[in-house]
């Protein structure tokens, strides 16, 4: 197996997901390639069905039927310095990684967490799981983790059900339960997506603390480049199961390489600036059409259709490649020194 | 907490209260002077009227309701005409083998069921799946006094691995009253565990795609720790009463297989009543029935509580 370079962490190397619906084959993941360092955070950012779930799924090897990582490498450093490739892990290896060294946090916090177990119940469970203590032990644990993720009155709550909490609350948990073990690596999946406004200010700070903490790496993925901003050190931009554009996050959002970043980030609400000469309300900019059907892809550039930079070349096979638009900063884009 | 356990228990007693008047205007109504029925056609109308005031049937309908009542909070359902016995004393006779029938159906029928129905929404579409589905469906298409009667042909008469008919005279012991409800128990169990299966399977169902499902696997559990412990008891709830509704149709439905068997259990009593027209005794077993019935509905309500934290009002 091939080395790491010392401070990588993850490691995905031309992974390739796919779903077999029938006669169709759906290639949510097809070819993605990035890595995660020690103590980083990388967003991975899409619209719906760009591959980005997928992607986190196939790390923690999550994939529901029909659903399988039919190509490509996912090499992870385990916690005593072993290299695995995750793609490969037998099952019963890959438990022990799952939630021991790989956590996760999902989207929806209100039904993440099971209605019938107390939180402390639920947050026990995890180190009981993985680490040989007593339950006395588990339940100190889990009321420490509780005040890691500044729930007040820890002791108490530990004996609530999620239903007597709020949704910024029940995230809290998630992340005290995801972090029971102290991973390595944090998947993130939209974890604030379904929180107001203000609660997801919160999460964010929280979880940017935990990190310096514990040292943890995160892969994050959102669809909101304003949540990417604020939390991410690396950005990858997925659109119909492929990096199209990957750069550090300052880089990104000052200069983008490829019409779909673009496109996105003209998206993001400006209340100063969508006003027009007489300060009336401008029209939203949304990007016209929507993601193609992984199923069955245009030929060329699989964004073409919706991009507003298109010349003819686009709409030909073979797609553009990803390649280096500038340092450390890659694009899949034909006419990327354009942009 | 308690508000949730008083609540259920008036809404019980209310249930019984209807049920009681329902099972007093039905007989009242139904056709025919039962004292004339009792008596037969030879009796004269002075027989007749003399046996009518003895029951108190020449009292208006609201006397007889209140007395009626009067008598059933003192635990009296009257007396049998052709037992010579009161109907308590007639039931209590009759109950144990009711009772075992019925518990080791459910047991049967649980056990035949909940791992089936388990596996099969794990495997959903596997062939597994399908056998189990289809499998199901015949089971519940089948009668159970027929499956019985097939059962006495195979296991009792040319195997005879298991007595034919009856419950073993009055002084057997717990091993030979066991042999003589085994196949009665399996008839019915086997029938039973269709309705369960089906729902343990659609059940599972709904629970396995729940998000805290992931998050169960998400921790690195095996997936036997996620199936029982996260899945299954969240799809609990619909089974428990399902498996409660069951049991109460058993006690009931266990009528015809009784009767198949020879089993001297309060099914085979109401046949018997029934054929002899007496009353009281007809009287008394529906609302036995219909408070087991309502009793058990209790106790499903009061697991609901044990098994889940959100049912508290």
């Amino acid at each position: 197996m091939t080395e790491l370079a010392a401070d990588v962490v993850l490691q995905v190397e031309d992974l390739r997901t796919h779903f077999e619906l029938g006669r169709r084959v759906a290639k949510s993941v097809d070819g993605v390639s990035f890595s995660v360092r020690r103590g980083e955070t990388v967003a991975v950012v899409g619209e719906s069905g760009s591959g980005k779930s997928v992607t986190s799924l196939s790390i923690m090897r999550l994939l529901a039927p029909p659903g399988r990582i039919i190509g490509g490498r996912i090499l992870y450093r385990r916690r005593d310095g072993s290299m695995v490739d995750i793609a490969e892990l037998p099952e019963k290896a890959m438990r022990a990684v799952r939630g021991r060294e790989i956590a996760m946090i999902f989207q929806e916090p209100m039904t993440s967490l099971n209605p019938l177990f107390t939180v402390g119940d639920q947050i026990s469970e995890m180190i009981l799981l993985h680490e040989p203590v007593g339950r006395a032990a588990a339940r100190a644990r889990a009321k420490r983790m509780l005040e890691l993720v500044e729930i007040p009155a820890a002791e108490r709550r530990l004996d609530d059900y999620p239903h007597q909490m709020s949704g910024g609350m029940r995230q809290r948990v998630m992340i005290a339960l995801a972090l029971a073990c102290t991973p390595s690596l944090l998947i993130a999946d939209e974890p604030t997506t379904a929180l107001d406004v203000t609660i997801q200010a919160q999460i964010l700070d929280l979880l940017r603390r935990l990190q310096a903490q514990i040292g943890m790496s995160i892969l994050f993925v959102t669809h909101n480049l304003g949540v990417v901003a604020e939390i991410a050190h690396e950005v990858v931009v997925m659109y119909a199961g492929r990096v199209v554009e990957q750069a550090p996050v300052t880089r990104l959002f000052e200069r983008q390489k490829h019409p779909y970043t673009r496109g996105l980030l003209a998206c993001i609400p400006d209340a100063s600036r969508d006003r027009g000469a007489a300060g009336e309300r401008l029209r939203l900019n949304p990007i016209p059409g929507n993601v193609p059907n992984v199923t069955a892809l245009p030929a060329g550039c699989s964004f073409a259709a919706r991009c507003p930079y298109v010349v003819d070349v686009c709409t030909k096979d073979p797609g553009p490649p990803l390649v280096a638009a500038e340092v450390a900063h890659l694009s899949r884009c034909w006419r990327h020194e354009a942009l | 907490m308690a508000r949730y356990i008083l609540q259920r228990f008036l809404g019980m007693l209310a249930v019984m209260f209807v049920v009681v008047t329902i099972v007093f205007v039905i007989v009242r109504v139904a056709p025919g002077d039962p004292a004339a029925v009792m008596l037969g056609p030879d009796a004269t109308a002075q027989d007749v009227a003399t046996l009518r005031a003895r029951l108190g049937l020449d009292q208006p309908l609201v006397v007889q309701y209140v007395y009626f009542l009067g008598q059933l909070l003192q635990g009296d359902l009257g007396q049998s005409i052709f037992l010579d016995r009161p109907v308590t004393t007639a039931l209590a006779e009759r109950a144990e083998p009711t009772f075992f029938l019925t518990l080791f159906s459910i047991l049967i029928a649980s056990l035949i069921a909940l791992p089936i129905g388990i596996y099969a929404a794990y495997r959903r579409g596997s062939l597994f799946d399908q056998a189990a589905t289809t499998a199901a469906m015949l089971a519940a298409s089948i009668p159970s006094f027929w499956l019985g009667l097939i059962f006495i042909q195979f296991f009792a008469v040319r195997f005879g691995l298991f007595p034919v008919s009856g419950y073993g005279g009055p002084d057997a012991g717990f091993l030979v009253r066991l042999q003589h409800l085994a196949l009665p128990a399996l008839a019915l169990g086997v029938v039973s565990s269709a309705l369960i299966l089906r729902f343990t399977r659609a059940s599972m169902l709904d629970v396995l795609g729940d998000d805290y499902v992931r998050t169960a696997r998400s921790k690195g559990m095996g997936e036997f720790r996620v199936v029982m412990r996260h899945a299954f008891k969240n799809a609990l709830i619909p089974i428990l009463t399902v498996i409660g509704l069951t049991a109460a149709l058993l006690v009931s439905g266990a009528v015809i297989t009784e009767t198949v068997f020879g089993l001297p259990g309060v099914g085979n009593l109401v046949v018997s009543a029934v054929l002899r027209r007496d009353y009281p005794v007809i009287q008394g077993a529906l609302l036995v029935i219909a408070a087991l019935y309502v009793l058990i509905n209790f106790a499903i309500d009061m697991l609901y509580l044990v098994v889940d934290p959100r049912v508290r009002y």
